[in-house]
């Protein structure tokens, strides 16, 4: 894994979306979820199975009221109190989408992996898929800024416990 | 550019997310693209039922989406015969195995998310020039009418003639024998055009090559039997013929290959001039003379 590049390729999607530059660094340990923060998660996929019932990983993503607000004003060239929750929703998933595309990267061998949908995660989930599986990943904005965002990388190829419905 | 009477192009964008439905079609729009009709769809399978309906010239679609994937919805396009609609992709999908696949099914550009404007709007404006250029229908096999008229200026010399535009008309409509010609394109094996004379035609070229007087030309014509000097002259017209086809700039010269009279239609000739990617089709009229067909073909 390059992690410098996997930085530099998470700021240009988030620069990228929304015209507003930010760093991301790692970190050691996934932030507590708060009342208004959105969460979202993507399986990955290999194509041994090729079943997205059968995740081989997930990345999760959390971000807060603000930056939620920002992406969606700058994704769909609205101002903020046009904005319908279902909006919010809808560009946090494609983030999330986004983002998933640059943090294969890290996994050991991603000539295999698929990219699953995104999906909205329930913040009371959040501790819980965090904390399973083998993290491979787990970058947040730097501390220098004022942005909410951490996304993370879980290897849960052992771990039937993420299996869908 | 110009957008006085350019036809909207239509473009029907597929994403899941509507936020990227948004930005694509804030992106076009906001360029000068010339007229555009957008149609949104948030799947493949959606994508596909709109098809029908919208009759898009070009698709920007996503990759991974639910139901029908982009790749699936462009194999079911060419499985079903929509070849004339171009793909493209704006997907986060990097993996090579799976952009040959969409490559060899005919997708015209992959752009990864995030994209830039100017790098969609590059591809995009590429796109929409091929489908403007498609929509004139196919270069016709002639340089020119002018170019003709030329040709057959130097043929007739001081013999007044009218030629009229016939588009469409059939292999039934020159009048048997024809005299065919086949070009080949210097270098190459396969023929590059054909050239079809009806024995009409053949009769008023050669009696005005031959600068005959009008009684001997309208007899062969009622006759239907060209002399042989008036045989010779058609068959140098068509040999000059050669310098005046449609061909790409820097493509080697064009020259005749062979010519014959052919005394029955045959199918392939008759497949050939309906298949069109390229035609030329003409009457020519001679005071005193007569009237007579002629065709060129791009193949």
């Amino acid at each position: 894994m390059h992690e410098g590049v996997v930085l530099s390729n998470l700021a240009r999607a988030w620069s990228g979306l929304t015209g507003q530059s930010c760093a991301f660094a790692p970190a050691a340990e996934p932030p507590t979820p708060q009342a208004d923060d959105a969460c979202f998660m993507l399986p990955i996929t290999d194509c041994v199975t090729g079943f997205s019932s059968h995740p081989r990983a997930l990345v999760l993503l959390l971000m807060g009221a603000a930056e939620s607000q920002a992406l969606a004003a700058a994704m769909f060239g609205l101002p903020p109190e046009q904005l319908s929750p279902a909006d919010l929703q809808d560009a946090g998933a494609e983030l999330c989408n986004i983002l998933s595309a640059s943090l294969m990267e890290c996994l050991d061998d991603a000539s295999l992996a698929n990219l699953g949908l995104p999906q909205p995660l329930d913040r009371q989930q959040w501790p819980e898929y965090t904390h399973r599986g083998e993290r491979r990943a787990l970058f947040v904005v730097s501390s220098d800024q004022p942005r909410r965002l951490a996304v993370m990388l879980t290897d849960i190829h052992r771990d039937g416990s993420f299996c869908r419905e | 550019m110009q957008t006085a009477n350019l036809a909207p192009l239509r473009v029907l964008i597929v994403d899941d997310s509507r936020a990227i439905q948004a930005i694509i079609q804030r992106v076009l729009q906001a360029a000068s693209l010339g007229p555009l009709q957008f149609e949104l769809a948030m799947d493949g399978e959606q994508a596909l039922r709109l098809v029908t309906s919208f009759e898009p010239d070009l698709v920007i679609s996503d990759w991974h989406m639910p139901k029908v994937s982009g790749l699936e919805m462009l194999q079911t396009l060419r499985q079903i015969g929509r070849h004339e609609i171009k793909v493209g992709f704006v997907t986060t999908e990097t993996g090579e195995r799976h952009l040959s696949q969409a490559r060899s099914n005919g997708a015209i550009f992959v752009i990864n998310k995030p994209f830039k404007d100017e790098d969609l709007l590059r591809e995009v404006q590429a796109a929409l020039a091929s489908c403007r250029e498609a929509a004139k229908g196919p270069a016709p096999a002639l340089e020119s009418a002018e170019a003709l008229n030329r040709l057959i200026k130097s043929q007739m010399r001081e013999i007044p003639f009218r030629l009229i535009p016939a588009p469409g008309q059939g292999l039934n409509d020159l009048k048997l024998p024809h005299n065919l010609a086949m070009y080949v394109a210097e270098g190459q094996k396969t023929p590059h055009a054909l050239g079809i004379l009806d024995v009409n035609a053949c009769c008023i070229l050669g009696g005005g090559g031959a600068q005959l007087q009008p009684p001997p030309v309208r007899l062969a014509l009622n006759s239907g039997v060209p002399t042989p000097e008036m045989m010779t002259q058609a068959d140098l017209f068509l040999r000059s013929a050669a310098g005046i086809l449609t061909r790409e700039p820097g493509s080697p010269p064009v020259t005749l290959k062979v010519v014959n009279l052919v005394a029955k239609p045959f199918d392939k000739l008759r497949s050939l001039m309906e298949r069109d990617i390229g035609r030329s089709d003409y009457r020519l009229s001679v005071p005193g003379y007569g009237e007579g067909r002629m065709a060129f073909i791009r193949l």
